[in-house]
């Protein structure tokens, strides 16, 4: 082969750089998919539920949501009332304690939730000293 | 007269022997087995060919398990493809007159996900199609298999009924109050934080019962191994999410979940007891069921 040194050094440069064009895009590692995103967190509609418990005979009642204040009768009652300001797409489950004189026997201890006065959920726990029960809230 | 009275007298104290005979009973399920006991109490000599600590998604039958199986008179299994090995072995069992209680039958079943099995037919080691083998995470499936095993047992022997029954009713009534306890103490738990994310998809029951998300780094197997992809498409949704939490399990090598924790800033939630019970405390389905709970709350809120 004749002729000038450099110009065969970049004739032989781009001869390889050719052949590994087909190489390069056979081995390129392929484009990661960027990760899903997520569900669209809903802006939270904020209800005001009303809960209202009442009971066949005096207890010390309390009723607590996650992430909220507890809500407790000062000593024995027959009833306790209390709100609670949830997220209505998702609304907490509620925890509610009767703790009966377990002398009164088979006692009766009942949950109403309301939202603006309408009724949601409506549940009767019944059993002898602490009664204890979830009752969870319906979405709209 | 006074040998015919010695005669009577070893006649009864061989019938009172022959009775006091228990129930062979092995199990491949530690949830079973526990329930086995609870059931059968001295009436039932249980015999768990499948330990906790064991990984049960891997396991396979030693020639001595198959003997244990063989001589036995009940055998117990999950089911739903749990024991990849149950088709195999079941006619040579079912030929020696064991008879088989499979949990599986008697549950209801959720689909598993399956999204790791990309040209892989389930067919090495654990058989388990896209039905979801892990039942026991779900009280009332566990309270059906209490009374099916209850059933087994009057069946083998029928003078111990009223034993099985009356101890079968008292499980079903701890059983109903761990139900009452898991909710009570959900109930402390935010509704927006119940996600777990976990080293394989074993806690489907649970979630579905108590409205928790699942994302498992693996599949519903601990044989199942997951992409590059999946870890990074994990890595953001926890991010996304702002996951509190990632549980390791008591069995798993906590290597992959190490990494995402660090990627993601999660702390460590703690140890689940997925594919059966564990030891100490978590030795017995409620207290399984109880330390799984409480590590979750303690975790997450």
């Amino acid at each position: 082969m004749r002729g000038f040194p450099l110009l065969r050094l970049f004739l032989v440069a781009a001869g390889l750089a050719l052949l590994g064009v087909p190489v390069w895009l056979l081995t390129r590692p392929a484009p990661s998919a960027p990760p899903p995103a997520s569900a669209p967190i809903e802006p939270q509609k904020m209800a005001v539920y009303e809960v209202l418990l009442t009971t066949s005979a005096p207890a010390r009642l309390a009723v607590r949501v996650a992430n909220q204040p507890s809500v407790e009768s000062e000593g024995p009652a027959t009833s306790l009332s209390a709100s609670f300001t949830m997220n209505a797409a998702e609304p907490e489950d509620l925890a509610v304690f009767g703790n009966f004189d377990p002398a009164a026997g088979n006692c009766a201890l009942r949950v109403e939730v309301r939202i603006a006065g309408k009724p949601l959920a409506d549940s009767t726990f019944w059993g002898t000293g602490l009664v204890e029960d979830v009752v969870t809230i319906p979405k709209p | 007269m006074m040998n015919r009275l010695l005669i009577a007298t070893a006649f009864l104290a061989w019938l009172t022997s022959a009775q006091a005979e228990p129930l062979r009973v092995a199990s491949l399920s530690t949830v079973m087995a526990d329930l086995a006991r609870q059931i059968g109490g001295e009436r039932v000599e249980v015999t768990e060919i499948v330990k906790a600590g064991v990984d049960p998604h891997i396991y396979e039958p030693t020639p001595g398990d198959r003997k244990t199986m063989a001589k036995s008179q009940i055998l117990l299994a999950s089911g739903l493809g749990f024991e990849g090995y149950l088709d195999k072995i079941r006619p040579g069992l079912e030929k020696s007159g064991v008879r088989l209680v499979v949990g599986g039958d008697v549950v209801k079943p959720i689909e598993g996900s399956c999204d790791e099995h990309e040209g892989h037919d389930h067919a090495h080691g654990h058989s388990h199609g896209t039905t979801d083998p892990h039942w026991w995470h779900s009280i009332s499936n566990v309270q059906a298999v209490a009374a099916q095993i209850c059933n087994a047992f009057v069946a083998a022997d029928p003078e111990g009924k009223a034993t099985y029954e009356m101890n079968n009713k008292n499980l079903q009534t701890r059983l109903a109050a761990l139900s009452k306890w898991v909710r009570l103490q959900l109930a402390a738990l935010p509704k927006a934080n119940r996600v777990l994310v976990t080293s394989h998809d074993a806690l489907g029951y649970f979630a579905k019962d108590n409205g928790f998300e699942i994302f498992a780094v693996q599949g519903i197997s601990t044989s199942d191994q997951p992409s590059s992809q999946k870890v990074k498409r994990l890595i953001g949704e926890i991010k996304a999410r702002k996951v509190k939490a990632i549980f390791a399990e008591n069995i798993e090598n906590p290597k992959v979940l190490e990494q995402i924790t660090n990627e993601t800033g999660a702390k460590p939630g703690g140890v689940l007891y997925a594919d059966g019970l564990g030891s100490g405390p978590a030795g017995t389905y409620e207290g399984m069921m109880k330390s799984n709970v409480s590590t979750i709350v303690e975790a997450l809120k």
